[in-house]
């Protein structure tokens, strides 16, 4: 029982992860279908997400909270177009709605994010009065101003400076940060590869 | 692949692997390496105790990313947060609320959710909504949109956001500010960082997120991994520094 429990499953994601690995190193087509088979199982895990999300709000539904209500309605409306669109009732419904509502409402949630950004910078000045947070305001607003089409003579002294900052001290901090992000991403993979790690273990 | 790219592969994943397994057994022996202290994970402590304290849990999100594309590790790093904050959350009745972008890691958040309830001999608390899918990867401000609802609506102590987000997380970290909720941010994602270091002082900066399992719950494995990034970031700034000086010198 102990083998079906624990090592069965070990023993497989070592064995796929280390097939995977040598796969798309030696022999391109067999990690590309062990890719797509993960992908599969992606697609399945999605569905029970949907099935999740579905399941909160027809709780929250019961309890009287109409916004859940609206997201379930939209929910059903989205798939029966999916369902006419595949039978040829309609034609590209579940696209329309995407351009009408969806793309619309994100982009206007990303408009926002200068705003939220902005407060935030205010707010960490009012949280934070230390020279980093001076340096970060100074930094922000040299990069903000080279930006923006300025008198010539007051160009001719910022731009320098923006291109300084952005190319000395953004690209060296923003590559440190990759770098170090990279190293992490490895250390975990092989975690799992070597099977120390084992997150499927519960 | 070419041959350089599978030769530099194989060997960091050989010595990679050997190394750890080394770390691994001497830290299953006792040893002991000190780590630097990290606000945030400090302040991922400070938290769980808060929410036994005042009965005010979590809010946790684990990003946008799945469990098996490049944002896997990212992922997993948030997972292993989880874990810690689920098991010292089961015991109180204060479990995290975990809400997730992308099905795969819907059903790791509710495994780990449910061992914590189980370990805690509590299994009749757990519940599947413990841990809810938003909205999927793709859709970026839908997924902040739901977390930010999900923030306004509980009675939290705190928030953290682990896990891949872009620039989304500014709207998320809105929700946090407003409600005054002390907020931990960690991202894989530089863009994310840059909003994260803004909103809270309790950031993780690049590689500070996958060691949250080493910081969070001790175990040789996480202590052993903590310890290869040490030695690869060495490696790393070892050549960047000789690379340097020999196109200085020459």
């Amino acid at each position: 029982m102990e083998m079906y429990k624990r090592t069965l499953p070990v023993a497989l994601a070592i064995a796929f992860g280390l097939l995977t690995l040598l796969g798309l190193l030696f022999v391109p087509a067999v990690g590309d279908t062990l890719v797509s088979w993960a992908a599969f199982l992606a697609a399945v895990a999605l569905i029970l997400g949907v099935i999740n999300l579905l399941g909160v709000h027809g709780r929250r539904l019961k309890k009287g909270n109409l916004y859940s209500g609206v997201l379930i309605l939209s929910m059903v409306l989205v798939f029966a177009l999916a369902i006419t669109d595949l039978f040829g009732v309609t034609e590209d419904g579940v696209s329309t709605v995407f351009g009408i509502v969806q793309a619309p409402l994100e982009m206007a949630m990303a408009s926002l994010l200068a705003f939220f950004l902005l407060f935030a910078g205010f707010r960490m000045l009012k949280r934070q009065r230390t020279p980093w947070a001076v340096l970060f305001i100074g930094t922000t607003l040299i990069l903000l101003l080279a930006s923006t089409a300025l008198p010539s003579f007051l160009s001719s002294v910022v731009e320098p400076v923006g291109d300084l900052i952005d190319r000395v001290f953004v690209g060296a901090g923003m590559r440190g940060i990759v770098i170090g992000v990279a190293l992490g991403a490895i250390v975990v993979a092989l975690r799992l590869l070597t099977g120390i790690e084992r997150p499927y273990d519960k | 692949m070419e041959l350089e790219s599978i030769v530099s592969v194989l060997v960091v994943g050989v010595a990679g692997a050997i190394l750890l397994f080394w770390f691994s057994r001497r830290h299953q022996g006792g040893w002991n390496i000190g780590s630097r202290p990290i606000q945030a994970f400090r302040a991922l402590q400070v938290q769980s105790v808060k929410a036994v304290e005042t009965g005010r849990g979590t809010h946790m999100s684990l990003g946008r990313a799945d469990l098996g594309g490049q944002g896997s590790p990212a992922s997993i790093a948030a997972l292993e947060a989880l874990d810690a904050l689920s098991m010292a959350g089961a015991r109180s009745n204060t479990a995290p609320l975990a809400t997730v972008g992308d099905g795969t890691v819907l059903l790791a958040a509710q495994d780990s959710l449910r061992k914590a309830h189980g370990d805690a001999g509590r299994e009749q608390d757990y519940s599947s909504d413990m841990a809810q899918f938003v909205a999927g990867r793709d859709f970026a401000m839908g997924y902040a949109a739901g977390v930010s609802a999900e923030i306004n609506r509980g009675d939290f102590g705190g928030s953290v956001l682990l896990g891949r987000f872009g620039t989304e997380l500014a709207i998320m970290t809105e929700a946090g500010e407003r409600r005054q909720l002390d907020q931990v941010i960690g991202s894989d994602d530089p863009q994310a960082m840059a909003i994260g270091v803004v909103v809270s002082d309790k950031v993780l900066i690049g590689e500070e997120l996958f060691v949250a399992g080493a910081y969070m719950q001790p175990k040789p494995a996480f202590l052993a991994g903590l310890q290869l990034q040490d030695v690869l970031r060495a490696i790393v700034i070892l050549i960047v520094l000789l690379v340097a000086l020999l196109d200085f010198i020459l």
